[in-house]
């Protein structure tokens, strides 16, 4: 039985992981081929350093998923706070989360019109302001699971001990609610650095705004270069390490 | 002194809390008793701030605080759930009232300090909430309210997240601390011992209006009304009819006694308390007996439960009496007596 339950892990696990083990393995390979192992070489990452190009769209990747992090965690923050501390009904509920599963290209397309509509210019700007339109759904999503842990009585209680109301929401509310703001927060952090779509749609004609995401897929229009096996090597490691560091601090407030 | 005005508060189409007025005295221990749903608790969230009533006023020595948000008045509320902060540790919860104020870094330290020393939490200093146990957890809500020295402390149902025994030793505990800290307590409870044990006055609250004010002897010897009478204490009731200055039972049975004064109104039951009930005669002259069939014996501990099927009622008549008449059997026939003056009333 055990045994059973470990091996339909392992294959569920597998299926998951070989491909991304597969392209570790090949940005490490010298000869650059996929077919054939040429030795191993960390040759790939020296040059892909070595790249402006990448450099420049490794900068706006930055740029985008910083600025709409922290406006997203802002908006995101203050969201969840009013529907858990007011009262909300199922609609408000329903249109708060929308943004999470409406499909990206439904978005990019409306977001290019909208944008086009008001005649906005577009930029790293337009990217940022996209991002920061679902990313608001997720950080609120995240910092609704910390406020089912959270007794609202302790802000009524601050009130009745002589707290205004912005001294509470400092000292009492934001405190308590923080692990899930900061989780909520590199979640969007890591959406917004391998989002694509939307950022192809809203950046516009010029180079001088293309993130990550989109160079590679300019770059993987002539093959897939060992170069952006490193590329994505390394972005991988950076997602894991954060999902890892967001989970852990949503576990201990949870049990705080 | 703290005056409620003919306060109102309705939520949708529910009336909570209906026309009522109060007066309670500066160091009095005041209990809102009543089951739940008759509106002392939002008659305490009204007066803490929490809620804006509807109609009426609320003064504090004179002051009025109707409209004063929570922040803004000089009472303090101790919550049921005790509402601690989560991320500060006790000597934090305890201080965070005082920084409120514009009161000297030093002066709060004393204060904490001498507050942390009277509530008996020393060496707990640096624990948070979720490192203290339910008795400790109160405590510190306790103190967290005792230090801003308001001029009313709320009390919210405040023994009823413990334990039989630390329920006990609290209702002690908070009597005393009143008593030292001369502070008014309003206290909402729906638990009849605690109010009686605790309180100064009671007003006892039934579908948002108060029935019945009074000490905890004069409601518990003279309710006036059929609910009060039930909700305190065990009673007897009785169908009964009045005929001048005689009380007539179902099997013709009379009670006459000049006290009785009825002003034509007509007598709906009268009450006798199970404890008023002897199986020995007490007073020849000023008692009345009846018999009946032991149904079933219950043993309390302290004392027996009998149940007795009797002629003056359709219903079962209970009686407490002394667990040292073991020797009561179920079907016995036994006379039951009571005292004239331990007869109420109900029209």
């Amino acid at each position: 039985m055990k045994f059973r339950y470990k091996f339909y892990l392992i294959l569920v696990f597998s299926f998951l992981y070989i491909p991304i083990c597969i392209l570790i393995f090949l940005s490490f390979n010298k000869s650059g081929m996929p077919t054939s192992w040429g030795g191993f070489s960390t040759d790939w990452y020296v040059k892909l350093f070595e790249n402006k190009k990448i450099f420049y769209a490794f900068l706006n990747t930055l740029i985008v998923a910083s600025i709409s992090t922290i406006l997203s965690a802002i908006i995101g923050t203050l969201l969840a706070m009013g529907m858990e501390l007011k009262k909300t009904n199922n609609f408000i509920e329903g249109i708060a989360f929308v943004p999470m599963i409406i499909p990206d290209i439904v978005m990019a397309i409306s977001l290019l019109s909208f944008f086009t509509l008001i005649q906005m210019t577009l930029g790293l700007h337009s990217i940022i302001l996209s991002h920061v339109v679902f990313n608001i759904a997720f950080v609120c999503a995240v910092v609704r699971t910390r406020f089912k842990y959270f007794d609202h009585r302790v802000i009524e209680a601050s009130y009745d001990l002589g707290a205004k109301k912005i001294t509470t929401f400092y000292k009492i509310t934001l405190p308590i609610i923080f692990p899930g703001v900061i989780a909520g927060s590199l979640l969007a952090f890591t959406l917004s650095v391998d989002e694509f779509i939307i950022a192809f749609f809203t950046s516009g004609a010029g180079s001088s705004s293309t993130t990550l995401p989109m160079l590679i897929y300019s770059m993987i229009r002539f093959g897939v270069t060992p170069e952006i096996n490193a590329l994505s090597t390394l972005i991988i490691l950076f997602s894991f390490m954060i999902v890892l560091l967001s989970q852990r601090l949503n576990k201990e407030s949870i049990i705080s | 002194m703290l005056r409620i005005n003919n306060i109102s508060k309705s939520f949708e189409k529910i009336l909570a809390v209906d026309n009522v007025s109060l007066e309670i005295n500066n160091g009095e221990f005041f209990a809102l008793l009543g089951p739940s749903g008759c509106g002392k608790t939002t008659l305490l969230r009204i007066i803490s701030g929490f809620e804006k009533p509807d109609n009426g006023q609320i003064y504090i020595s004179d002051n009025d605080i109707t409209f004063n948000e929570p922040f803004h008045r000089p009472t303090n509320l101790l919550f049921q759930n005790y509402a601690l902060f989560p991320h500060l540790n006790v000597y934090k919860n305890i201080s965070y009232g005082l920084e409120q104020e514009k009161i000297h870094t030093n002066k709060i330290k004393l204060r904490v300090e001498e507050i942390i020393e009277r509530t008996d939490l020393n060496g707990l200093e640096n624990r948070t909430p979720d490192q203290l146990s339910g008795g400790q957890k109160q405590r510190v809500a306790l103190a967290r309210c005792l230090v801003k020295k308001p001029k009313v402390l709320l009390l919210d149902e405040p023994l009823s997240a413990l334990d039989k025994n630390l329920k006990e030793l609290m209702k002690i505990e908070l009597k005393k601390l009143q008593n030292e800290f001369g502070m008014t307590f309003i206290m909402v409870t729906h638990d009849q011992d605690e109010a009686l044990v605790m309180a100064d006055r009671i007003a006892i609250m039934k579908d948002g209006k108060i029935i019945q004010l009074g000490t905890p002897k004069e409601i518990y010897d003279q309710p006036t009304s059929f609910f009060t009478a039930n909700f305190i204490g065990q009673m007897n009731f009785i169908n009964a009819k009045n005929n001048k200055n005689k009380i007539v039972f179902k099997n013709g049975f009379e009670i006459i006694n000049s006290k009785f004064n009825h002003n034509q109104r007509e007598i709906d039951k009268v009450g006798l308390r199970p404890e008023d009930i002897s199986l020995k005669p007490m007073d020849i002259n000023n008692d009345i007996s009846f018999k009946g069939i032991v149904k079933y014996v219950a043993y309390h501990g302290k004392d027996l439960e009998v149940t007795v099927k009797t002629d003056i009622s359709e219903e079962n008549i209970v009686i407490r009496t002394s667990k040292f008449e073991e020797n009561i059997k179920q079907n016995d026939e036994i006379t039951c007596y009571a005292s004239l003056n331990s007869i109420r009333i109900f029209y």
